[in-house]
């Protein structure tokens, strides 16, 4: 057990790695979602324990070496409580979305490629596990590529509905590698000032190099700078910030109903995660916010995305897309949460992280299921199904209040935080923003109630209530999201513990 | 479990709840046994005392408290539910009933809210209740009326939603001990007139809770929507959204001056837009903003005297606005016909409503012997003596008087309008043929119930001014209510007020009309303005952008079918070009801006 | 009243509403010769208020202000009630 628990940094990437090429090499079918559901599991228990031992250490930090190579030569993974919160997020909601998967993936991918899906489900998983808890700014690329890859993939396994899932990922293909390209342009450039590959090791290296730009020999100044501006808008892209959401409306709209959820809740997530240890930790909120104002950039595009994206999001047929857009409103919340650098917006950010993810994970459950008994999920597919679905169409009402914000759901708690914040930096404006993205919100949300409730269905078929695993999983991440609206003590603690932290290694 | 580890709110919320359940006769039972369940334990809580607290966020909620105004606003709020309940209850309106329990249920939360959180919350529940009452309406525009009054309470509920966060934000940062707590804003009393950082969040609350109390410019949102409900929801309407916002606002902005100015608005407001009114309930929506306007005055005044007469003037209002509502909504189920013009000589078979009607108008403009005399005139004394205290102080109070007039004023006003005006045209003027009868016993018994009520505050006013904030004050107003000198100055003055009706009735002859009001603002002027000047605008502008988009490298990706209005180019992004050339920019910008920013 | 009826005895029972009316207004003025009237704002100079036609004649004229502010305002803002719904 001490083996396990010790290599648990480890573990929780290897795993899923190591799982997944045992399910794309099986032959059985059927065994595939078995092997993904333990792989999940295990993943879920692994990262509690991980948060637990973080939250246990006096400096809030476990550090792991990739076979005892001491940093900065060999692979480090450091474990504090952001990424630790973040690995729960992302092994929390796959775990749930994979016990949701099984029928809802039976029905949209053909039965030969099953096995072959859930080794892409697992790689993707593995993927943005890696991203999380490296420390390592290259190894972070290459695992960048590995949830990418299998992104595209599995997006493009959306065919069978829609063919549209093909341009969807041509699209995706072509984006997030000029976007995971952008990157390994920034980190060369680092690389070639600082001569180190790990985050904290490049952190420690640039503070000579900002020390020196004040005086009459500057060196790297234009190296740093550009390597940072590649990396920062790589990762904009990665995170689908406002303009660069490009990709990101058609690849929920057209992946499978579980791919759709997945990436939903723990994709951007991931990416706005690497945004955070970039500003914070890799670059120094000193040199990214105080010299070079990207928090100004930040904000002006946080402050778009949530407009535009709720905007937009009013104007969709495809309650998908819908919803994706909403997405992109919503990450304008978290970006705009970080952007503003002090504690509240920290922790808005990080809360949002983790209410987002479950909430909008939830409802693109509740749309999987309305795939797999009505066939499409347009508004007009969704008439009148508050009768003939009561516990999903519930699931889904209660959701949309969190993306509202309506007190007592989670939605609420990230947007308090978020308008403390911006009160307390005084920036009135972006708190009149959030605020009406939430009547935006209101709109495209009750759009859709109001078709669920009291729309009319021309057809008069007869629709079931989801089969129990699909419900029950929706209902988790929907009861959750209510749960953590109600009592946020968890949620705040948490978020608490991961601002304090970053604000503490400011340079 | 004791009666007061209950929640009074609780009460209705599991009424709305079980209704359904429930068939005809039983489900009138129940329905007509919570309310008087819910005001038991009301009273059960304020003298026992039943404080809950709930940790939130690390601060605390106090789901159940008890304000010096609680008593007389849980009370109404019970009784009116009760009333109404068995107004409606002949006909079978079960969603109405239902939203109309949740709708009350929340009134009696915000009655009993000890914390802005828990205030807010069950402010917004009485927004969906309400709402829905107005929905099932059934009235030829209860649809559209339903969706502007929810716009309208959703934005009120932003601005107090932003406001509650400023202020608790500022409180935590002052290290308050319990930074939720809804009380009185006392430094909002003196700081009014300027607007600040420090007291942006109290204005932004003040904002919200006026919206609901129908304040200026958003008065017409009550004869916009009011009017749309069924006979009995629009009872159910006039007695809860304005009363509680009443209610919060006496809590929390006692002796604000601008309330007084606002009120002063809505009092000649009411008036001025009543006269004009053809359509019977919405004349009646005019005056009940006539009448919010009385309450603000008291509320703005501030002293205990006419915290007293807001409080007591807001419970026997319910009472007869209610009671004109039932009267005026039994003319409209017997007859089908709701505008003035088309009534007329039902006093020969509607008797009881017509006297019930004419309870309900002298109890509305203040006539002697009804509840409006005894409550009112609290809050008219509580003007001169508020005068008279500052003038000893020698601080200026001409706006008191002025105010006192032109309350004065307002009052013969609605006397002609809501009493002799709605009596005359409804039940006499020319024989309109029609010969409906009465009401159902239901509707008569609701109505003759509700008349009893006001009548007897109107003998007996001791009953109501012991369960006000200030009992003392009451008391001792309670001596001096009816001197021969007050009585005379309210029948010569409502009196004379009647005869200039009746030597004006040629021009107050009843057409079918509306007549504009700040509303048509957001219903007319800005609609048209979208389609008729920024849509061709941007449509100009659209063309612009797709001329510059195919002169682009690259177009050849992009799907020919699709239409291309502005916001759908940014919403469907098939093509790869614009979002990469969108990276490049970006890359651009940023370069330009880490390279430029940091020399500058 | 204001549409002269054809029926005699509908006219007759009007006189007698009229009368039955004045004299009660006639009444009440008489009463207030009576009854002492304290003037309200007497720190202010202000003692019209004490006047026993005082308040009769304030009824009268409110009333008449009133009906002509809003009947000079409908000229400007009358609308068929159908404004609306013609969108």
């Amino acid at each position: 057990m001490e083996l396990i628990r010790h290599n648990l940094p480890a573990l929780i990437v290897v795993t899923p790695l190591v799982m997944g090429l045992l399910t794309s090499i099986i032959g059985r079918r059927g065994l595939g979602w078995w092997m993904a559901m333990a792989t999940t599991a295990a993943g879920l228990a692994m990262s509690v324990q991980l948060l637990v031992d973080v939250l246990s250490q006096g400096d809030r930090t476990v550090e792991y070496l990739m076979g005892n190579w001491p940093v900065p030569f060999g692979i480090g993974y450091s474990v504090d409580p952001l990424n630790a919160t973040v690995l729960l997020i992302v092994s929390l909601l796959s775990a749930v979305i994979t016990l949701y998967a099984r029928k809802s993936v039976a029905s949209e991918v053909p039965a030969g490629k099953l096995n072959f899906f859930y080794a892409l489900w697992l790689f993707c998983i593995t993927g943005l596990l890696g991203i999380t808890i490296t420390g390592d700014a290259f190894n972070l690329y290459v695992l960048l590529e590995i949830s990418s890859l299998s992104t595209y993939t599995l997006v493009a396994l959306g065919k069978e509905r829609n063919r549209r899932a093909l341009t969807a990922a041509v699209n995706y293909v072509v984006l997030g590698s000029i976007g995971a390209c952008f990157y390994l342009v920034g980190v060369a450039y680092l690389y070639m000032a600082t001569g180190s590959l790990n985050i904290a090791d490049i952190a420690e290296r640039l503070q000579p190099i900002y020390a020196s730009w004040g005086t009459e020999a500057p060196i790297y100044q234009k190296t740093v700078i550009t390597g940072f501006a590649f990396m920062a808008v790589g990762l904009s892209l990665k995170l689908a910030l406002f303009p660069l959401h490009g990709w990101l409306p058609n690849a929920y709209t057209y992946a499978p109903s579980s791919v759709s959820a997945l990436l939903a809740s723990t994709a951007t997530k991931v990416g706005a995660y690497a945004f955070i240890r970039v500003v914070f930790t890799l670059m120094g909120v000193g040199f990214a916010f105080g010299r070079l104002h990207t928090d100004v950039a930040l904000m002006l595009c946080s402050g778009a995305a949530i407009l535009v994206g709720s905007w937009l999001a009013i104007r969709q047929n495809n309650v998908k897309k819908l919803l994706a857009y909403s997405s992109i409103a919503q990450i304008g919340y978290i970006a705009l949460g970080f952007a503003l650098a002090n504690k509240d917006g920290i922790t808005a950010s990080v809360i949002h992280l983790f209410n987002h993810a479950l909430t909008k994970g939830g409802m693109f459950l509740a749309l999987g299921v309305v795939m797999y008994r009505v066939g499409g999920t347009r508004l007009q597919d969704l008439r009148g199904l508050g009768r003939k679905l009561p516990l999903t169409m519930g699931a889904f009402t209660a959701g949309g209040l969190g993306l509202i914000g309506v007190p007592l759901t989670s939605g609420f708690i990230s947007k308090w935080y978020l308008v403390s914040a911006c009160l307390e930096q005084g920036r009135y404006e972006l708190a009149g923003i959030v605020l009406v993205g939430s009547v935006l919100a209101l709109v495209y949300v009750w759009r859709v109630v109001e078709t669920i409730y009291f729309g009319k269905r021309e057809d008069e078929v007869t629709v079931r209530e989801a089969p129990a695993s699909m419900l029950v999983p929706t209902l988790i991440l929907v009861g959750a999201s209510i749960y953590f609206g109600v009592d946020s003590s968890f949620t705040t603690h948490l978020a608490g513990e991961a601002a304090d932290f970053l604000l503490k290694v400011k340079p | 479990m004791q009666m007061t580890d209950l929640p009074p709110a609780a009460v209705l919320f599991a009424g709305a709840l079980l209704l359904p359940l429930f068939k005809g006769k039983w489900r009138f039972a129940v329905a007509l046994a919570l309310p008087l369940l819910a005001l038991a334990d009301s009273w059960a809580v304020i003298t026992q005392g039943g404080e809950s607290f709930i940790p939130f966020m690390g601060m605390t909620l106090q789901p159940v408290h008890v304000h010096a105004a609680t008593p007389v606003f849980a009370t109404i709020f019970c009784i009116m539910l009760a009333g109404g309940v068995l107004f409606s209850m002949n006909d079978d309106r079960r969603v109405e009933l239902t939203a109309a329990f949740v709708y009350a249920g929340g009134a009696l939360g915000v009655a009993f809210a000890g914390d802005l959180v828990t205030m807010f919350v069950f402010w917004e529940v009485m927004t969906l209740g309400s709402t829905i009452i107005i929905w099932s309406g059934r009235q030829h525009d209860s649809y559209g009326a339903g969706l502007r009054y929810f716009g309208m309470h959703a934005l009120g509920g932003v601005a107090l939603l932003m406001g509650i966060i400023i202020v608790v934000t500022q409180r935590l940062h002052e290290g308050a001990a319990d930074p939720l707590a809804f009380g009185h804003f006392s430094a909002m009393v003196d700081g009014w007139s300027h607007l600040d950082w420090d007291n942006a969040g109290m204005w932004l609350i003040l904002v919200g809770m006026l919206v609901n109390a129908g304040a200026p410019p958003f008065s017409s949102w009550i004869p916009d929507a009011y009017p749309e409900g069924s006979t009995s929801g629009t009872v159910f309407l006039s007695a809860f959204t304005t009363k509680t916002a009443v209610f919060t606002l006496l809590v929390a902005f006692a002796g604000v001056e601008v309330l007084i100015y606002l009120g002063v608005y809505m009092a000649i407001y009411g008036v001025v837009y009543g006269v004009n009114a053809n359509n019977m309930r919405r004349l009646l929506c005019y005056s009940l903003v006539n009448q919010v306007g009385f309450m603000l005055i008291g509320i703005g005044v501030g002293t205990k005297l006419s915290i007293d007469g807001a409080a007591a003037h807001a419970f026997a209002h319910i009472i007869y606005k209610a009671l004109l509502l039932m009267a005026t909504g039994s003319v409209l189920a017997m007859t089908g016909r709701f505008r003035l013009g088309e009534l007329g000589g039902l006093y020969r078979t509607m008797p009881v409503t017509m006297w019930c009607l004419i309870i309900g108008g002298l109890s509305i403009s203040g006539f002697p012997l009804t509840s409006g005399f005894t409550s009112k005139s609290m809050v008219v004394q509580a003007i001169v003596d508020e005068s008279s205290r500052m003038a000893a102080l020698g601080e200026p109070h001409t706006y008191l008087i002025v105010t006192w007039f032109l309350f004065q004023a307002a009052t013969a006003g609605v006397f002609l309008d809501a009493c002799v005006k709605l009596t005359w045209f409804i039940f006499f003027q020319k024989d309109s043929g029609l010969r409906p009868s009465d009401p159902p016993w239901n509707m008569k018994a609701a109505m003759i119930g509700f008349a009893f009520i006001c009548i007897l505050l109107g003998v007996f006013p001791g009953l109501l001014y012991q369960i006000l904030p200030y009992q003392g004050e009451a008391a001792a107003y309670a001596k001096v209510v009816y001197s021969l000198e007050h009585v005379m100055v309210m029948l010569g003055m409502l009196g004379f007020s009647g005869l200039a009706f009746f030597l004006l009735l040629p021009i107050l002859k009843r057409g079918s009309y509306i007549h504009l009001d700040i509303d048509w603002i957001w219903r007319r002027f800005i609609p048209r303005f979208w389609k008729e000047v920024l849509l061709p605008l941007l449509q100009q502008l659209d063309n612009a952008q797709k001329a510059i988009l195919e002169s682009l490298p690259g177009r050849g990706m992009r799907d020919p079918s699709l239409p291309a209005p502005i916001a759908r180019r940014m919403g469907n992004m098939w093509a790869v070009s614009v979002p990469v050339f969108l990276i490049v920019l970006m890359l651009l910008v940023y370069l330009v801006a880490y390279f430029v920013l940091p020399t500058l | 009243m204001s549409d002269e009826p054809k029926a005699s005895g509908v006219s007759t029972r009007a006189l007698i509403a009229w009368l039955v009316g004045a004299a009660v207004l006639v009444a009440i003025v008489a009463v207030d010769y009576t009854v002492h009237h304290h003037a309200h704002f007497t720190a202010d100079g202000i003692d019209v208020d004490a006047m026993p036609e005082f308040f009769p004649l304030f009824g009268l004229v409110s009333g008449f202000v009133l009906v002509l502010l809003s009947k000079t305002l409908s000229i400007a803002l009358k609308r068929k009630d159908t404004f609306y719904a013609d969108d």
